[in-house]
């Protein structure tokens, strides 16, 4: 079958009414579960999981997925809204997406966000459908030094994550770095920094440290407004993004998605690490980046479009090699084995209508989602006229119950206080907390690829430098770093010699 | 006066057995009414949602929820390689029999054998072992059409070029790791022990040649081997197993080594014994039943019953196993 007339079959699969149910279903879960902060889709398709036993193999798995990918449309909600991500792929998108928010931009943000993620979502499916095979063999390539060399560049970029002081970025990374090294040794299971609490065994989660830095501090942050009495009264202007909107974000979203295309293929990459690399990148090439972090367009529809393309190409290890790229995939994967199903070269020979009519529900669930999410946003923006009174202590409430969620530990609502504390004194001395997330998401993916490479050498640093994707990442990050320092001794010894 | 004090003591000691009588019947009572279908019984997952030891605890929750009657919740509570888990397990529970635990050797095992890890709670003393339920056996794979054919091939090679064979596990001290360390003693090799916690890493790894072998459980082998991505060359086990066939045992092939994930349900010690007795029965009637064995069999798990003391038996031998392990570790440093 080729992929035209196995779209065709799928579609016919997909537009079956029980199956065209459970899209619905699937997305409607998954909106829902970005929407609130704290339980995450893993969570989530986990619980539903048995309940998909009763189920044909091919709705359970057209709704698991719809679950998956509509998380993503869902996360940027609270995000844009109330500077609390829905999921930690959304963190991004509170630095321009709650200042948009904030200047009465909330439509125009949550508009840009769906239609972003509908463009991408399907350019990675179209991907998926055309490509799965020697892209999935790409992905091969990547052992872990070549991960090293990719996290590395990653960290070359997070300079461009903050819109302050660039010191102050740097010390937020550092202490993001150490707070990711917290729990046991990955490889000798020793403790570190753990201060013998059994809680901090596992480290300390992503989710509650990033709904502390953004969403609680910002109500910390909102208190000593309200006190004083001087509320801002935000007046909302318009509901749907401009021409001008769309012009700005048109590339930020063809970037975005590229990026996500490309590292959601990766097993170990996925939609948070897309999203950080989206944003950077945006900045790096705007012409304007001092706009950043003060409501820019781009920095919604970026790391937008960055997760949604995450999210259908992750599907292409999984669906052609039977290689989960993620923890989400992982439980799908579960959930295949259980009907039967052997996700890997075989499927569409071996089960046609599950691959096909995967891919076909997929196509269609991203159409649901933009019908489902676009009404949505006059109902969304009235969040915002609910009196700041009422508003904040309610963001408090839903991360309090958001962070105990997560592990149904209320160790995790601890961690999400303190580091709201921590986030709100940040905040009053300019340092900003994306930077930290970003080097607290890569440390520990950055520290068990250094050692896994270095046990694969047997302790030769050369095994970074010998294999050419390792090698190209190697110097392109160091370029990165050296080109703005030449750029700006150039500049110095030009104003000396005038 | 003597007589009076004699009545006294008589009726101090009269009153004294009637107490400790209803307090015993109080007890049989509780425990012959042990399941009370309007409670809810409590379980114990001490790893995140999905996996294979969440699968394997859903999977008994809903067989218990049928065979005793009564409302079955799963609570995960996962970190710390199940340190976690089990030490709130045994914080929360009381001893009405209302609360179990999903046990798993040698995930559960580990992190009490390691005094470095200061766990507050061993098995012998702290958990009573009801029943065990499921059995998974560990295996090793290479990529097909790769350069090992056999598991021959693959320590010949890793005899001939020291520590640059590389095997895959999915972390330190849990089963696929301590079937290789095992291997590697039965065989006097050393093969490199990489770590990837999640399952498709370990298998991109392997598929994309940065690694040499996969070293882990049956179930997650399943589908490459069906699909002809990987090929499994040995089985940990005493026999073949029905997941992956036509792979024979490594003992077959003269290395000695069986390592398994073993599961189980065990209950606070100073339950009454007539509860995990029902717990048990209640097992063994479901693994006589299509139904049981056929949904197993669905996400790759082997039905093996173990009464309560084979499986506390089998659980003593693991022990000594990851001990020894532990002690290596801690002589090599």
């Amino acid at each position: 079958m080729d992929a035209l007339s196995g779209l065709l079959y799928g579609l016919s699969v997909a537009l079956r009414p029980e199956n065209l149910l459970f899209v619905f279903v699937g997305c409607f879960l998954g909106t829902l579960i970005g929407v609130l902060p704290g339980i995450g889709p893993v969570g989530a398709i986990s619980i539903l999981l048995p309940v998909t036993f009763q189920l044909a193999p091919t709705g359970a798995t057209i709704m698991l997925a719809g679950i998956y990918y509509g998380v993503m449309y869902g996360g940027s909600t609270t995000s844009i809204l109330v500077n609390v991500p829905g999921e930690t792929a959304s963190v991004v998108t509170c630095l321009d997406g709650y200042q948009m928010a904030r200047q009465g931009r909330a439509g125009p943000a949550l508009g840009i966000a769906a239609f972003g993620s509908f463009f991408a979502g399907t350019a990675g499916l179209i991907g998926l459908q055309l490509m799965a095979n020697p892209l999935s063999r790409i992905a091969l390539k990547f052992g872990p030094p070549e991960y090293f060399a990719l996290i590395l560049l990653g960290f070359s970029l997070i300079t461009h994550l903050s819109y302050g002081s660039k010191s102050k970025a740097c010390v937020m990374a550092l202490i993001g770095l150490i707070l990711s090294g917290v729990g046991l040794d990955p490889i000798t299971s020793r403790e570190r920094m753990t201060f013998g609490i059994l809680n901090l065994f596992e480290g300390i989660g992503v989710a509650p440290v990033a709904m502390g830095l953004f969403g609680v501090a910002e109500v910390f942050n909102n208190f000593g407004t309200l006190s004083s009495g001087s509320i801002e009264k935000i007046r909302i202007t318009k509901l749907l993004p401009s021409k001008l909107d769309w012009l700005q974000a048109k590339w930020a979203m063809v970037r975005g998605t590229a990026v996500g295309f490309f590292l959601g293929i990766l097993p170990g990459g996925g939609p948070v690490l897309a999203t950080f690399v989206a944003y950077a990148l945006e900045k790096r090439v705007a012409k304007n980046p001092e706009r950043f972090g003060k409501g820019a367009i781009e920095g919604v529809a970026s790391p937008e479009s960055a997760n949604n393309a995450a999210a259908s190409t992750s599907f292409i290890p999984f669906l052609t090699l039977g290689i989960p790229p993620n923890v989400v995939l992982a439980v799908l994967l579960g959930a295949f084995m259980i009907h039967g199903i052997v996700p890997g070269p075989l499927l569409i020979r071996d089960h046609p209508e599950i691959f096909w009519g995967l891919v076909g529900s997929m196509y269609i669930g991203n159409v649901v989602l933009v019908i489902l999410n676009l009404p949505l946003i006059p109902l969304w923006v009235q969040v915002l006229r609910i009196p700041s009174k009422i508003l904040y202590p309610l963001v408090l409430l839903f991360c309090l119950v958001g962070a105990f969620s997560i592990n149904n530990n209320v160790f995790d609502i601890t961690v999400m206080i303190i580091f709201g504390i921590v986030g709100w004194l940040c905040r009053r001395y300019g340092y900003e907390g994306a930077p930290l997330i970003l080097a607290f998401v890569l440390g520990p993916m950055f520290e068990v690829n250094f050692r896994r490479s270095l046990l694969m050498s047997q302790g030769s640093f050369s095994i970074f430098f010998t294999r050419p994707i390792a090698l190209g990442a190697m110097i392109f990050s160091l370029g990165l770093v050296i080109f703005p320092i030449y750029k700006l001794l150039g500049k110095r010894f030009k104003g000396t010699a005038c | 006066m003597k007589v009076e004090k004699c009545r006294k003591r008589f009726g101090v000691l009269l009153a004294t057995a009637v107490c400790v009588a209803v307090l015993l019947m109080v007890g049989t009572v509780s425990a012959a009414s042990w399941p009370d279908k309007s409670k809810i019984l409590t379980m114990y997952v001490a790893s995140g949602a999905g996996g294979g030891s969440d699968m394997a605890g859903r999977m008994i929750a809903s067989v218990l929820e049928k065979e005793l009657g009564m409302k079955v919740v799963v609570i995960n509570k996962g970190g710390g390689g199940s340190q976690i888990g089990v030490t709130e397990f045994l914080s929360k529970s009381g001893t009405d029999g209302y609360t179990v635990l999903c046990a798993n050797t040698p995930v559960t095992i580990s992190p009490y054998m390691d005094p470095a890890r200061k766990a507050t709670y061993h098995l012998g003393k702290d958990i009573q072992l009801a029943v065990g339920y499921g059995f998974s056996p560990c295996a090793v794979a290479v990529k097909k059409g790769g350069k090992f054919k056999s598991l021959k091939d693959l320590v010949e090679a890793a005899k001939a070029n020291p520590g640059k064979i590389k095997g895959t596990a999915s972390g330190p001290m849990v089963q696929n790791d301590l079937s290789m360390v095992l291997l590697n003693k039965a065989a006097g090799v050393e093969i490199a022990r990489m770590y990837f916690d999640q399952q498709g890493e370990q298998r991109a790894a392997l598929l994309g040649g940065h690694v040499d072998a996969e070293f882990n459980n049956d179930f997650e082998l399943i589908g490459g081997n069906k699909s002809g991505e990987i090929e499994t060359l040995a089985i940990f086990d005493k026999t073949p197993a029905v997941t992956l066939p036509g792979v024979k045992t490594a003992e077959s092939m003269g290395y000695n080594v069986h390592m398994a994930a073993a599961y189980g349900l065990g209950f606070k010690t100073g339950t009454p014994q007539e509860i995990l007795d029902v717990v048990e029965a209640a097992v063994i009637r479901a693994s006589k039943k299509a139904e049981m064995v056929e949904s197993f069999q669905k996400i790759g798990l082997g039905v093996k019953v173990m009464t309560g003391k084979e499986y506390r038996a089998y659980w003593t031998g693991i022990e000594n196993v990851v001990g020894d392990v532990v002690k290596g570790m801690a002589v090599k440093k």
